[in-house]
């Protein structure tokens, strides 16, 4: 057993006077304790201090691990990934959105009906850019409409 | 195999990823230097609608790979189709651009035509070009499936 240092009057441990005599009882007289009673002791002791170290490594490493492996799956996928998106797809993105827009056809329809009459069928439903008539003016606001950029990229 | 094992096996590994993805992006970014030199080029966009008279077609010309700027748009070959088409003028400063023309002319072209000629600046790799219909027509209005391609310039 490790000897320590021993306990006197004048140490400066902070202790209250009866635990201070007791212990200075027991650092002058001695304690008796067998050898392998000590030895279970100290291999108690490793083992717990061996599983507090053991837990503390995971604590510190599984957390950090996972990060790093995250980390790397994100930069792997934005950097593999196309900015343009899958481009084995036939049509454009934009091709769904727009079919529900302006086309070129309305201002080919509108030139064909002022090409054929000076007053088209639809009336003032033509009046695109609403100044109260319909003209070519309207047909080329349709198809600057069409062709119009939505996000402006 | 114990765990600080497995944990230092996943850390080299993800090192090791993580080189192969920082060495892809610098192969990427040497070839962006090596061929950055600024140059012009041209698309001509083509459109075939078979036996039917072309009256109006809507295409959006873009680039499934790469980058390109647009400076300028002509018409096509066809009279009816001469004028340049309709587009956004956000477009010069965009990747892409909806091309859009009609024509109330009595004479209509039919088969394959080239439809407009795209003026673009390049600053790196030659970008895959590309055309997809938005919609055509024929003479009284009616749709038609034509087929469109694009034909890259010198």
């Amino acid at each position: 057993m490790r000897s320590l240092k021993p306990i006197s009057e004048d140490s400066d441990f902070d202790l209250p006077a009866g635990l201070r005599q007791a212990l200075i009882h027991i650092d002058q007289t001695g304690s008796d304790v067998p050898e392998p009673v000590d030895a279970q002791i100290r291999a108690a002791a490793r083992r717990r201090f061996e599983s507090l170290h053991q837990r503390r490594w995971l604590r510190l490493w599984v957390p950090a691990s996972a990060a790093a492996a995250a980390a790397l799956l994100l930069a792997v996928f934005t950097q593999l990934t196309p900015p343009g998106g899958d481009a084995s797809q036939p049509r454009s993105k934009f091709a769904a959105e727009r079919s529900r827009r302006v086309t070129i056809l309305d201002a080919y329809a509108l030139a064909r009906e002022l090409k054929d009459s000076d007053a088209p069928a639809g009336g003032n439903g033509w009046d695109f850019n609403a100044d109260g008539q319909v003209d070519q003016d309207d047909v080329q606001a349709l198809a600057l409409a069409a062709v119009r950029l939505e996000d402006g990229t | 195999m114990n765990l600080r094992t497995v944990s230092y096996m996943m850390i080299g590994v993800a090192a090791l990823l993580s080189g192969v993805v920082a060495g892809a992006r610098g192969q990427a970014a040497n070839e962006y230097v090596d061929a950055a030199t600024t140059r012009f080029s041209w698309v001509d966009v083509y459109v075939d609608s078979g036996d039917w008279p072309l009256a109006a077609y809507q295409i959006e010309l873009g680039a499934t790979a790469g980058d390109f700027r647009i400076v300028g748009v002509e018409g096509g070959d066809d009279p009816a189709f001469a004028e340049p088409p309709f587009y956004d003028p956000a477009a010069l400063q965009a990747g892409r651009v909806i091309l859009a023309a009609y024509s109330v002319e009595d004479e209509l072209p039919t088969g394959r035509i080239r439809v407009a000629r795209v003026h673009v600046m390049l600053d790196g790799p030659t970008p895959e070009f590309a055309a997809w219909l938005d919609v055509a027509a024929t003479v009284d209005g009616g749709r038609l499936d034509v087929q469109v391609d694009v034909v890259e310039g010198d």
